[in-house]
């Protein structure tokens, strides 16, 4: 059962190998209630190998992951989800050939859903004009806000999204925080983003944990990352960094 | 026309049912061919595979070349039960639907967890060695020429604790015809149900699926054992129908023949299984076509309705009428 | 000891025969990710066309290259109308499969038509002449089969290491897309994959057949152990086929001898299952991902 003073997520030591590779070492971090964590690193850091343990689509070789102080190492995704540990993915994920009405209906699939749980939804992310459309044929940046409509509508108490400002430009970018934080305003749960736009991290999240290799090599707030020593080396010279700033 | 598609039910949907099952069933006292009653009670039977296959190969997406194994299993142990141990009354159908439903879970635990030709071939697999065991059952199953003298299907009468033998092709239309509209009526209470929806989240993006809580492999498994208990039903009415079953039932033509008639119907559509069985059991008869003209034209247009209207018949027809009302 | 000898010696035989079977289909999955049900068809039809040469008067030898070349055609026939349409209308990787199925029945349905159940017979004067070593007996066909077979895993081998075509077919097999960058052109490369694949396929189906006869039914013979093999050594990888060819025939002819000879068959399925549950790439085989 739920102690008090228990963190929403613990990692301890989560490793995962492939064969001789080792993508993820021994990560450990924690997330707490109503957070906005980053999780960056340069491409190959084995970020979505992490969010993928994390989310059940991959077990871990070793180590365990604990969700409201229960132990959910090696659960199957859906499992989790009905949990409450809801993700995005890095590739467009929706239901193609259904409305953007259906794809968030579906997602209310947990629950006894109401036609006005899904029209809040949609206002929320302002995919009201769409509800009719088919999901295929909505332009690309709709086609990523409905990703984050399914997710929501799955009543999430903690959130991944995995590279959820991937191909925006800066303009959409920043109307994707605008909108995760009104989002967050209304609802209380915890969110953990993926990325590696550095700029986009240090703009919305509370802390950030730094992956290279596979490895943690640095936690802290935004500030606090920005000016420790490794990020730099790693950072510098990229355009993502630059960027920030 | 909502009821191709397979949403809410509507009162049009209602009206359309409720005309169509009375008709069915006074439809004996007009025909008087005893040739064309065996072409629709072959064609309900084959109905019945279809709308039982659709669930797995339509709505889930996953291409099961197994689907006769159900068909075969629900036939050969009401004909075993028959002719070996002298029984052939709703205890035996009883014990053929469980068989049938024991062999989808044997069949389903390992097969559901593949995925795309991978499924397609282990379901392929497992009902040919079916097959084999069948052929090479001995006594038992007959081998392979087959198990003859099934008897017919008996019904208790309770008013005059009498038995009701049915002989007459006649009942067996009867049988058959009811037996489809309770398939008919289970398909559209599933697919308008959660469980419907899970299965078009699950072949949409099976991962997204997951990951709003949708249990991929419990749905399949539904999927899979209800159509598996439809077909045995299918099966077990055969055998007391025909008194004859052999390992033919397995063979790999019955099963990309069920495979066609769902495709060319409308994979994934309420009707379209329905009227692709029809199709694919009457035309042939209807053009007087030979055995291996019969499979080279329907080959042919397996593979055209593939390239040029993958959604079937049904589903080409939906199209057009929903392109027609948003103009 | 001897007949256990002999027993393996033929599993052997029977497995390379089962990896001839196979080599088409799992090249053609390798590189164009698509499992072609009609591959038996093929593997009847180089039977069929070179009993028609040889029946006027061409030679064994020469009927066999033509028949095999022919096939080869048909292969690109299928990859250009039906193959590629599917990938133009974004079919999933996994639909055309269905196609194939249809094209099996099309084309075991022509063969009954224009051949009729009644079997062929493909002969070479050198078939059924048996040989001896050390008191283990094969038949000439098989030495026919074992020096051809192990020649065209070597050609191949050559093609795919060392010519401009093979190589690009190596890299499509690996990753599609950054193929593409780098300007192969890859429409080019599936028909080259169908027309090798399918020359497989016929090449299997002329030696293989002499061993027994030819009727519109072996092709199912054919694919049902060629997807075991192409399973059990993993899909995509000639090594594999080999591996998987020499296993199934092993398993196979070792239980005919010390079990119960009528489930011959069973065991391919069985193995297939099996690997299935336990290593779904098979032991060398290569991923079905997605895109």
């Amino acid at each position: 059962m739920r102690k008090r003073g228990d963190n929403l997520l613990e990692i301890r030591g989560l490793t995962k190998r492939f064969g001789g590779l080792i993508a993820v070492n021994n990560v450990s971090f924690i997330v707490k209630e109503d957070e906005i964590v980053g999780l960056i690193g340069p491409n190959g850091a084995g970020k979505t190998t992490l969010l993928n343990m994390i989310t059940g689509f991959l077990k871990p070789s070793s180590g365990s992951i604990f969700f409201q102080g229960k132990d959910v190492t090696g659960f199957s995704p859906y499992y989790l989800a009905k949990l409450g540990v809801i993700r995005t993915f890095q590739n467009t994920s929706i239901f193609p050939n259904l409305s953007v009405f259906q794809n968030i209906e579906i997602a209310t699939h947990l629950y006894k859903e109401s036609y006005k749980d899904i029209t809040e939804i949609l206002k929320k992310l302002e995919l009201e004009e769409y509800s009719g459309e088919h999901a295929k044929s909505l332009p690309y940046g709709i086609q990523r806000k409905l990703e984050i409509a399914i997710a929501l509508a799955a009543k999430p108490k903690l959130l991944l999204l995995d590279e959820p400002a991937a191909g925006m430009n800066p303009e959409e970018t920043l109307q994707l925080i605008n909108d995760l934080r009104r989002i967050k305003e209304e609802k209380e749960f915890s969110l953990i983003i993926v990325d590696h736009n550095m700029k986009f991290i240090t703009n919305i999240c509370d802390r950030i944990v730094v992956l290279h290799r596979g490895e943690k090599i640095a936690e802290g707030t935004p500030r606090e990352i920005l000016n420790t020593k490794e990020v730099i080396e790693i950072y510098l010279g990229r355009s993502v960094y630059s960027a920030s700033n | 026309m909502i009821i191709l598609k397979g949403t809410k039910g509507k009162k049009s949907n209602v009206l359309l049912i409720s005309f169509f099952i009375p008709l069915t069933l006074i439809l004996p006292l007009f025909i008087k061919s005893s040739f064309f009653i065996h072409m629709l009670i072959m064609s309900f039977i084959n109905a019945i595979l279809a709308i039982g296959l659709n669930f797995i190969l339509g709505f889930i997406g996953e291409k099961s070349l197994g689907h006769a194994a159900f068909y075969g299993l629900g036939a050969y142990t009401t004909a075993i039960l028959s002719t070996k141990f002298n029984l052939s009354d709703w205890r035996s159908l009883l014990i053929s639907l469980l068989v049938t439903a024991i062999g989808a879970l044997i069949i389903g635990f390992p097969s559901l967890r593949l995925r795309g030709p991978y499924f397609s071939i282990v379901t392929l697999g497992f009902v040919l060695i079916l097959q084999l065991f069948i052929s090479n059952g001995g006594v038992l199953t007959g081998g392979p020429t087959g198990l003859p003298g099934v008897k017919r299907l008996e019904i208790y009468n309770p008013f005059n604790n009498n038995v009701i033998v049915l002989s007459t092709d006649i009942s067996y239309y009867y049988l058959i015809t009811i037996s489809f509209w309770f398939c008919f009526l289970i398909s559209i209470l599933l697919v308008s149900s959660k469980i419907g929806r899970a299965w078009t989240a699950i072949r949409e993006n099976l991962d997204l699926a997951e990951s709003i809580g949708i249990n991929s492999f419990k749905y399949k498994l539904i999927a899979f054992l209800t159509g598996a208990i439809m077909a045995g039903l299918a099966g077990s009415i055969y055998a007391h129908y025909f008194s004859f079953v052999s390992p033919k039932l397995f063979d790999t033509f019955v099963n990309i023949n069920i495979v066609t008639m769902v495709i060319i119907g409308g994979e994934g559509t309420i009707l379209g299984p329905v009227i692709g069985a029809f199709l694919i059991t009457i035309l042939p008869e209807i053009l007087r076509f030979a055995e291996e003209l019969r499979i080279l034209i329907f080959g042919f247009i397996l593979l055209i309705t593939i390239i040029f209207a993958p959604k079937g018949i049904v589903g080409t027809i939906t199209n057009i009428l929903i392109h027609e009302k948003e103009r | 000891m001897l007949l256990l000898l002999q027993t393996i010696v033929n599993g052997i035989v029977d497995g390379l025969a089962y990896s001839l079977m196979s080599s088409g289909l799992t090249l053609v999955f390798g590189i164009g990710r698509v499992i072609n049900f009609a591959h038996g068809e093929l593997f009847t039809l180089g039977a069929y066309i070179a009993i028609i040469l040889v029946q006027n008067h061409f030679s064994y030898l020469f009927g066999s290259l033509i028949s095999i070349i022919l096939v080869g055609f048909v292969g690109v026939i299928i990859e250009t109308l039906v193959i590629r349409r599917l990938r133009r209308l974004g079919a999933s990787i996994w639909s055309p499969f269905l196609a194939t199925l249809a094209l099996l029945n099309i084309l075991q349905s022509l063969y009954l038509i224009i051949f009729s159940p009644n079997p062929y017979i493909l002969n070479n004067p050198f078939a059924y002449v048996p040989i001896n070593i050390f008191s283990i007996t094969i038949s000439g066909q098989d030495l026919i089969i074992l020096i051809v077979f192990l020649l065209s895993i070597c050609l191949l081998n050559w093609f795919l290491k060392k010519t401009k075509y093979g190589i690009a077919m190596k890299a499509i097999s690996q990753d599609r897309e950054a193929s593409l960058l780098m300007g192969i052109n890859i429409e080019n490369i599936y028909k080259l994959t169908w027309f090798l694949g399918a020359m497989l396929s016929a090449l299997a189906g002329i030696l293989l057949t002499p061993k027994s006869t030819v009727d519109p039914y072996i092709g199912r013979v054919a694919l049902l152990k060629g997807l075991c093999v192409v399973i059990i050594g993993g899909l995509g990888s000639i090594e594999g086929a080999i591996l998987g060819g020499i296993f199934l025939g092993l398993t196979e002819s070792l239980a005919s001898v010390y079990l119960l000879p009528t489930f011959k068959d069973v065991f391919g399925y069985l193995f297939v299952i099996l690997i299935l549950l336990l290593k779904p790439r098979g032991i060398l085989g290569k991923s079905l991902r997605r895109g």
